[in-house]
């Protein structure tokens, strides 16, 4: 066992290695370049991009999905495995808080990079209206940015007094900020069942919340007449759906840290076991509502259904169909289901190839049915037949994504990546009032 | 754009080049331009559709399809007032549905669009012919 000091000692923020720099190096020239592509297409308009009248969303909605999906970690992991009072969650959930925040805030990002004029912003407010889904997305975004900072900020009081002290001496500059951001937190009595009150409040709320984003996000979908969309399966299939890839991304982040950081003390095989479990699950769930979604309408198909499901099962989007079906969702859940697949480096693979699969199956879900409207398309050039994403959206998308790699590593730079009062109340080493009686 | 089924609306993705139409004002007597006053002009990063040419309206004057078509197939006109017209003739429009069997695209959405499509009859020439020099979307010459 561990003492209390070297607990605090091992999870408290590392400073940025060459590694570190590196990679955040990286990360913001790319985040540049998508900035500078963004004024380019904010001066040109949508031109640039390879959006025309038939496929008129594209890879930044399909993104969009992604990013919303990914949101979804937060209620997955912290809230549910609460309330069924898993306590293995510990060294995971603010991994999952992080990922969460990082990704809904991203999402309410990307949707604005898809909007031509973003400068009538304000219009989506001033002007909504309530039997619009784009207003529903417009209260669902920023009540989930809000419920997922609270998530991330309330449990991390404790551990934000806790540095306060551990820099006092050596870093009397963060030690001062750590101080204002605990909000005076002392630990005692009052403060804690205050703390407690709280994040169950929090948590209760987060799963509502998640769902009603997940379904939202779908119903922007399902609440339009295409063939591909309207459809009764959207609102499970975009939850299912979004546990996947929160799950995968959380094993993805699980994983780099647990190795980066060197906490193979704290989140052990027994943790991946348990996530790979849990994945399993998910994935199977997922598989259930894809079948739904793909494989029974084959049997009623109408004509206009049937060349939509053709031109994924064996045509223009087979190989990125069955990729995601197959490396997102059908491996994944074989790999899992055995016991030598759960250990951490076969689970970082499968997270990696959930992520994947479900980046390119949010693709998958947006772009072939705007290209198979009711009415033939016509009278347009040959090139607005087809899809595929331009250097601009390529370059801004993947701008998108490194920032949210970048609030994902600056927050685990700042935060401890894994709670440390709650492990150490866990494993019972110190009564916590004791250490901040000084 | 995603929700109409018909795909007839576009989008503005670069500046318009709408030439001398763009300079058309509506003078709504100070209403700012809303979707209650249509007609305004292309504008960038927004969607357009086919709005009957309300300016041409105002003046008295038939939509450009209408006037523009050699062959009169166009009617436009006024549910409400039941008379439709191609510049030639001014017909009843729901005489005019029913002799000549008038349908509506789609019609099982439940969409109720106002716009009619009459099935083509007594056709003389076969449509296939004629089209050999027929280029899809630059059959008609833009405005520079």
């Amino acid at each position: 066992m561990k003492n209390y000091e070297t607990i605090v000692n091992d999870l408290t923020p590392r400073k940025f290695g060459k590694r570190g720099i590196t990679w955040i190096v990286i990360l913001i020239v790319l985040i540049i370049i998508g900035l500078i592509a963004y004024i380019d297409q904010i001066i040109k308009g949508q031109e640039v991009t390879n959006m025309r009248d038939y496929a008129l969303w594209g890879i930044y909605i399909s993104n969009f999905v992604f990013f919303i999906a990914t949101s979804f970690v937060g209620s997955v992991t912290v809230a549910i495995l609460r309330l069924t009072n898993n306590a293995w969650r510990t060294p995971l959930v603010r991994i999952a808080e992080i990922i969460s925040l990082a990704a809904i805030c991203m999402a309410g990002l990307t949707i604005m990079i898809d909007m031509a004029r973003p400068d009538r912003l304000l219009n989506l407010f001033v002007h909504a209206r309530l039997q619009s889904p784009i207003t529903w997305d417009v209260i669902i975004i920023p009540t989930s940015i809000a419920l997922s900072f609270l998530l991330l900020y309330f449990p991390v009081l404790p551990d934000l007094a806790i540095l306060k002290k551990h820099y006092q001496k050596t870093k009397p500059k963060f030690s001062k900020w750590y101080g204002k951001l605990s909000l005076n937190w002392t630990g005692s009595k009052v403060q804690k069942a205050l703390q407690e009150k709280s994040i169950k409040i929090i948590a209760l709320m987060i799963i509502p919340v998640g769902i009603l984003l997940q379904t939202i996000d779908a119903w922007l979908f399902s609440t339009t007449y295409r063939i591909g969309w309207d459809s009764t399966n959207m609102g499970a299939y975009f939850i299912s759906g979004a546990f996947v890839a929160g799950l995968g991304a959380l094993i993805v982040f699980v994983y780099l840290i647990r190795r980066i950081r060197k906490l193979e003390y704290y989140i052990t095989y027994d943790h991946f076991d348990k996530l790979g479990k849990y994945l399993v699950l998910a994935c199977l769930i997922y598989l259930y509502f894809n079948v739904n979604e793909y494989l029974i309408p084959i049997f009623t198909a109408g004509v206009e259904e049937d060349i939509h499901l053709n031109t994924l099962i064996s045509g223009e989007y087979a190989t990125l169909f069955w990729f995601s079906q197959i490396v997102g969702l059908i491996l994944p859940t074989l790999i899992l289901l055995f016991k030598r697949g759960r250990r951490p480096i076969p689970m970082f693979i499968v997270g990696l190839m959930v992520v994947i699969g479900s980046w390119w199956k949010r693709y998958i879900i947006v772009t072939p049915t705007l290209l198979h409207p009711f009415l033939p398309i016509e009278g347009v050039p040959e090139s607005w037949h087809h899809y595929f994403p331009s250097l601009h959206e390529w370059v801004i998308t993947i701008a998108t994504l490194a920032m949210a790699l970048l609030i994902i590593t600056l927050l685990i730079r700042f935060l401890p990546v894994i709670p440390i009062q709650r492990t150490a109340d866990e494993m019972e080493l110190v009564k916590d009032t004791k250490i901040l009686e000084s | 754009m995603a929700a109409c089924p018909y795909s007839i609306r576009v989008f503005n993705w670069s500046e318009p080049a709408q030439g001398e139409t763009s300079e058309i004002t509506m003078h709504m007597d100070g209403e700012q331009p809303s979707p209650d006053y249509a007609g305004m002009p292309s504008i960038k990063g927004t969607p357009d559709k086919c709005d009957f040419c309300p300016h041409t309206i105002k003046n008295n004057e038939l939509p450009h399809c209408v006037t523009a078509c050699p062959n009169g197939v166009f009617y436009f006109g006024d549910k409400y007032e039941d008379t439709v017209t191609n510049g030639e003739e001014t017909l009843r429009l729901g005489q005019l549905l029913e002799d000549k069997a008038g349908y509506r695209l789609m019609e099982e959405l439940g969409t109720a669009p106002s716009v009619y499509y009459l099935p083509p009859v007594d056709r003389l020439v076969d449509f296939e012919k004629g089209l050999e020099d027929y280029k899809e979307f630059e059959s008609v010459e833009k405005p520079e």
